[in-house]
């Protein structure tokens, strides 16, 4: 495991210098290399132990480094570790740490990791995203207060050097977890010293990432510079960037069309097809699918050939090319493209392929008259329920359309304000709900796991044994290849059920002037500016 | 004098009742609405959202919330923010409100400067090109609203002319289409009534007479009409002082300004219970108190306007 | 020649003759009309409002095409004879979605100036004739509903309601008159001290009759502009709340749902923004060519 590891590391290493040597020969950069990107929100706390959303992770993953990092296919590697060690039953990691310092010049060990992962799950941090720290032995018990003593959680510092981690389960995606920002390190000296606010104030804000922050002028920008005391410094290209929080989306495209931004990641979707004519927007994968969810408690849609019609009475190519334009993949099925198989470079979605025919109408109508309602006879009103936003209302009405043309069906559309909707959604009132779901980790379970009997996540009252069982297996074993034949059977389960109508996979669509290079955008939604730089131009 | 202390006195007692109904009202609305500050669409684990609500006191019962919350606004001190970890509510007013009341003193200002030179120009030339122009361009300003308005203003001097920023607050370029914005609605307004009032009281008798009597024209209107057109300006600009410098949610959206405008609406999208109460109390007391000041204004402007009634 | 008291009997009047010495051949309304009649551009905003309305009732019966027909192959189309306004970005024909828009924009428009023209005139004119202690706590009940978030109400109004016209009209008429109540209070304030108001007390005019005959006609001026800024206001105040979910659904849209949907496309597709907005324009145009022309007949003033 290690060397093959270790082999990858030098390839991609050895890869890495020679496309940025290629490309540093065919372009030069530029003298100022300041970039400015449009984060588009204020932050809601750049405290990682803390923070759950992915604004708050594109900042975090470009201040802090964890012990691995993303690289630009989403896949780990060494960061602040500089190797590690993985038990046979796949529960206990030994991780070595390299000579890293803080931004004030002490230097990272393993104790800050302690420190910090024990923080996050301390019950008196109230840390929403405690959770994702569940995988380490004793962490939910800690966090739910069924233990009082920290030191019983699975993560315990050697030495200064290594940090020795235990789970409660063989976690293959493990090593992802890790460059999350839940798991970074934290100063304790800092934190303690700054108390809840350490990060809102610029001397307590240690951090040992890329950059540093330098000011943070709320609602309107954040400014870091490189962080000259990050183990990886050489590395580092630009020497400033800024983060404008501009959340108005075609204001950030006036601010990109005249220059006052470099990168942006929210072009207005009505423009999209002239912008990527002029070439200035383009499509980067993301990990997540949007889709329908019935609620399969409630006729008709308590019977799956009713689901089943539904689903495929739609036409989703239509839907990505007219609608919402942003190259998006029509989705037959729920897990998406992009993420890995049993198999060393093969994808999860494409071996499994797709479980229906988009826009077949035919077999939607017959469906439907089996489950005794011939041409939409005696459907009752279908209601279509969506949260306040632009974008899900072209589609809902799209939909509504399609439904009563292809299938006969009355068909009206409401919308919600968003809390309200996610009430509705989890009391279950509704028919038809409009939901998407962002992967949080590059692994098919991210996905397989949400629609499990009574998971929070899953509204739509669909409940089966054999898929829990399965998933069950795909969580327990060390087996690869068991692990995601189980999660292929388990799509195919919940395909063949349809509490959920699949509709497309998402794409991020990113403005970004020709001169910005390297940005790393990953499938989860994250910006890393570690490797980037500005050409002349 | 005395009649004056005891108006202000009494004045004082109602403004305290407001902000106390204000408040109460408030409160148990945002409660009684779905979803609260940690329903999130990745639904907490029990045990994580237990030791937020244990953290933030979320747990308490209600009217002990509630009797907690009006302690402390009685200290102004508004709490936490529950969307904006490690932020207090006055944190957050300190901070944007300035940029807020700057930007609408120079809409205001605009608006003023503007719209009440406009309508009485178009009143002693009434129907003719001053006042046709004048009132085609208030209805425009009437029927574009300020969200439409600001995308126009940007669309056509940020993005085709290139004259001034797109957006962002900083420099004094960058204030001057949000400040359009913002001030062409009660431009327009105030030129309108300026130029109704003036009409109205230039046809009345006693001018008729003291133009007759050989007053010069000026002084006749700047005596009289002037005098009397303003009061209806006056009335508006209270709740329009209090609402434009606590700043729009729209203009400062479209235009990127950290001011305190947004606020006012995302706070309660994100259930942010403290922030909306905050904000809410601090609108609200800028409010009575401008509407005080115009009540304090009438009767300088005309003296015949009493408050105190004296026993007859 | 002697001059007792017993030689005089006092006429026998009601309250409503005590002042009408004037004129009894036409009435107020007559004289009114007459002169509005006599005003060109009034009767233009006038006639213009009324082919709005047959426009809106029975417009959209003559065009071929439903609100919510959709052709997603021709989306953003510009105007041409089979579209004559174009097509939206679903392809549905802008034009007939025009002329639906126009019956929920023209009865918001139409009931937030009734909501004025009652609730807020009436209001504010008690509150100022009364004065004193009924004035401040009159003014101060404006002063907590013009603070508590009116997307409180909103939100509120949703889970109890099905969505609907209804809910915007109640939300609307919960807070639109407020303004106006604030701008007639202020002028009865002053007028309520001039003379004749005193002398139509003097001949023992009832209050009522004071406001409505005396003081509320000469502050016509600022009531019809203010009505003028409402109207628009309204129009977009129900846009904002369709698009927040309490208002008509989709999709079905009035004029702002689709004026503000245009403003993410005003790029690529202007049209889609600009038949709206002149939709809109218009119709204030109008409204104001009749505000004007009204308040010059209802003045009591002009009487001749």
């Amino acid at each position: 495991m290690r060397r093959s590891l270790l082999l990858a590391m030098v390839l991609s290493a050895a890869l890495a210098l020679g496309s940025a040597g290629m490309a540093f020969a065919a372009e030069k950069p530029a003298k100022n290399q300041t970039l400015t990107f449009n984060l588009s929100v204020e932050p809601q706390t750049i405290d990682p132990n803390k923070s759950t959303g992915v604004p708050e992770a594109i900042v975090e993953l470009n201040i802090f480094d964890g012990l691995t990092r993303l690289d630009k296919t989403d896949r780990p590697v060494p960061a602040i570790a500089r190797s590690w060690k993985i038990s046979k039953d796949g529960k206990e990691y030994t991780f070595h740490l390299r000579d890293a310092k803080w931004s004030n010049g002490d230097p990272v060990t393993a104790y800050d990791f302690e420190y910090s992962w024990k923080r996050a799950l301390n019950p008196a941090t109230a840390a929403e995203y405690a959770y994702y720290l569940y995988y380490l032995k004793n962490g939910e018990e800690y966090n739910t207060g069924k233990i009082k003593d920290a030191n019983e959680v699975g993560v315990k510092a050697i030495d200064a050097k290594t940090l020795k981690v235990t789970l409660t389960a063989p976690t293959a995606y493990f090593l992802s977890l890790t460059a999350f920002p839940t798991y970074m390190p934290l100063n304790k000296k800092a934190v303690e010293a700054g108390g809840d606010t350490w990060y809102t104030k610029m001397d307590t804000l240690v951090t040992n990432g890329p950059f540093k922050i330098v000011r943070w002028s709320h609602q309107d920008k954040l400014e870091m510079v490189k962080n000259p005391n990050y183990w990886d410094a050489r590395k580092v290209k630009l020497d400033k960037l800024v983060y404008t929080m501009v959340e108005a989306e075609s204001t950030e495209l006036t601010m990109f069309e005249t220059g006052q931004i470099d990168l942006g990641h929210f072009p207005p979707r009505p423009e999209l097809p002239r912008l990527r004519e002029q070439k200035i927007v383009k499509f980067t994968p993301y990990l997540g699918t949007y889709f329908y969810e019935f609620n399969t408690s409630k006729a008709p849609f308590d019977n799956p050939k009713v689901r089943k019609a539904f689903a495929m009475a739609i036409n989703r190519r239509q839907i990505v090319e007219k609608v919402t334009k942003a190259g998006e993949v029509p989705a037959m099925a729920w897990v998406p493209y992009g993420m890995p198989d049993a198999k060393a470079g093969t994808d999860f979605r494409k071996s499994g392929g797709e479980f229906f025919k988009d826009n077949d109408v035919a077999t939607a109508k017959k469906l439907l008259a089996e489950a005794g309602y011939p041409d939409g006879k005696g459907l009752p009103p279908i209601e279509i329920l969506y949260n306040t936003l632009e974008m899900h209302k072209a589609i809902a009405e799209a939909i509504q359309e399609m439904w009563k043309k292809n299938l006969g069906a009355n068909v009206t559309i409401t919308n919600q304000e968003w809390k309200v909707y996610l009430q509705n959604r989890t009391d279950g009132n509704f028919q038809v709900a409009r939901a998407g779901w962002i992967g949080d980790y590059v692994h098919p379970m991210t996905f397989i796991d949400m629609m499990i009997s009574n998971g929070g996540n899953n509204r739509s009252r669909w409940a089966d044994k054999k898929y829990d069982d399965l998933v069950e297996v795909a969580k327990t074993t060390t087996n690869a290849a068991k692990q995601y034949k189980a999660m292929h059977d388990a799509e195919k389960i919940l395909m063949d059920a349809m509490p959920i109508l699949p509709i497309y996979f998402y794409t991020q669509p990113v403005l970004q002037k020709s001169y910005v290079k390297d940005v790393a955008i990953s499938m989860l939604g994250f910006f890393d500016f570690s490797s980037a730089w500005i050409a002349q131009h | 004098m005395i009649f004056l202390l005891q108006y202000f006195a009494k004045r004082l007692v109602s403004i305290i009742l407001v902000l106390w109904v204000v408040a109460s009202a408030t409160f148990l609305l945002m409660h009684a609405i779905p979803g609260g500050p940690f329903t999130t669409e990745k639904v907490l684990p029990e045990a994580v959202l237990k030791n937020i609500e244990v953290r933030y006191k979320l747990n308490d019962p209600l009217w002990q919330q509630y009797v907690d919350y009006m302690g402390n606004l009685l200290r102004w001190d508004l709490g936490p923010s529950f969307k904006y970890e490690g932020e207090t509510v006055n944190n957050i007013i300190n901070r944007s409100f300035p940029i807020s009341a700057q930007l609408g003193l120079y809409a205001i200002l605009l608006a003023l400067l503007v719209g009440i030179p406009a309508g009485i120009i178009s009143a002693l030339k009434q129907n003719e090109w001053p006042d046709n122009l004048a009132m085609f361009g208030a209805t425009i300003g009437f029927s574009v609203p300020s969200f439409i308005m600001a995308s126009l203003l940007m669309f056509v001097f940020a993005l085709k002319l290139r004259w001034l920023p797109a957006a962002m607050w900083g420099t004094p370029q960058q204030a001057v289409l949000p400040t359009l914005a913002l001030a062409s609605l009660p431009m327009a307004f105030f030129a309108r009534l300026v130029r109704s009032s003036m009409l109205e009281v230039m046809n009345q008798d006693y001018i008729r007479t003291a133009k007759a009597k050989g007053l010069s024209g000026n002084t006749v209107i700047w005596r009289h009409a002037v005098k009397n057109a303003i009061m209806p300006v006056v009335t508006y600009l209270g709740p329009l002082t209090a609402s434009i410098m606590t700043g729009s949610f729209v203009v400062e959206r479209i235009f990127a300004i950290p001011g305190l405008g947004q606020h006012f609406v995302t706070s309660i999208y994100n259930r942010d219970y403290t922030a909306i109460l905050g904000i809410t109390v601090f609108y609200s007391i800028l409010l009575v108190l401008f509407n005080f000041i115009v009540d304090i204004a009438y009767a300088f402007i005309d003296p015949r306007i009493k408050y105190v009634e004296e026993k007859e | 020649m002697e001059l007792s008291p017993g030689l005089f009997q006092p006429v026998a009047r009601q309250g409503s003759e005590a002042e009408a010495i004037v004129r009894p051949s036409v009435t107020y309304g007559q004289d009114a009309w007459r002169r509005l009649k006599q005003n060109r551009a009034a009767m233009f905003g006038l006639v213009l409002i009324i082919v709005l309305l047959i426009l809106a009732a029975v417009g959209p019966y003559f065009v071929p095409y439903s609100y919510s027909d959709q052709d997603l192959d021709r989306t953003g189309e510009g105007p041409s004879w089979q579209h004559l306004l174009g097509t939206d970005l679903h392809g549905r024909d802008q034009l007939v979605r025009i002329l639906y828009g126009a019956r929920i924009s023209l009865t918001v428009g139409i009931f937030a100036s009734l909501i004025n023209l009652t609730i807020g005139v009436v209001y504010g004119g008690i509150s100022g004739l009364a004065g004193g202690k009924v004035d401040n706590i009159m003014m101060r009940i404006v002063d907590v509903l013009y603070s508590i978030p009116l997307l409180l109400y909103v939100i509120l109004f949703m889970v109890i309601f099905q969505p609907g016209l209804q809910n915007v009209l109640l939300a609307i008429g919960l807070v639109y008159w407020t303004d106006m109540a604030r701008i007639v209070r202020g002028q009865i304030l002053s007028l309520r001290e001039q003379d004749y108001v005193l002398a139509a007390r003097t001949l023992g005019a009832r209050q009522w009759r004071i406001l409505m005959r005396h003081l509320v006609p000469n502050a016509l001026g600022p009531i019809i502009v203010t009505l003028t800024l409402k109207i628009p206001e309204a129009i977009f105040t129900e846009a904002w709340l369709s698009f927040v979910g309490l208002g008509v659904s989709a999709p079905m849209a009035s004029w702002g749902s689709l004026a503000s949907d245009a403003l993410s496309s005003i790029r690529s597709y202007p049209h889609l923004l600009l038949f709206p907005a002149l939709a809109i324009s218009i119709t204030m145009l109008a409204f104001n060519f009749l505000g004007d022309g009204l308040r010059d007949a209802l003045d009591p003033r002009q009487r001749r």
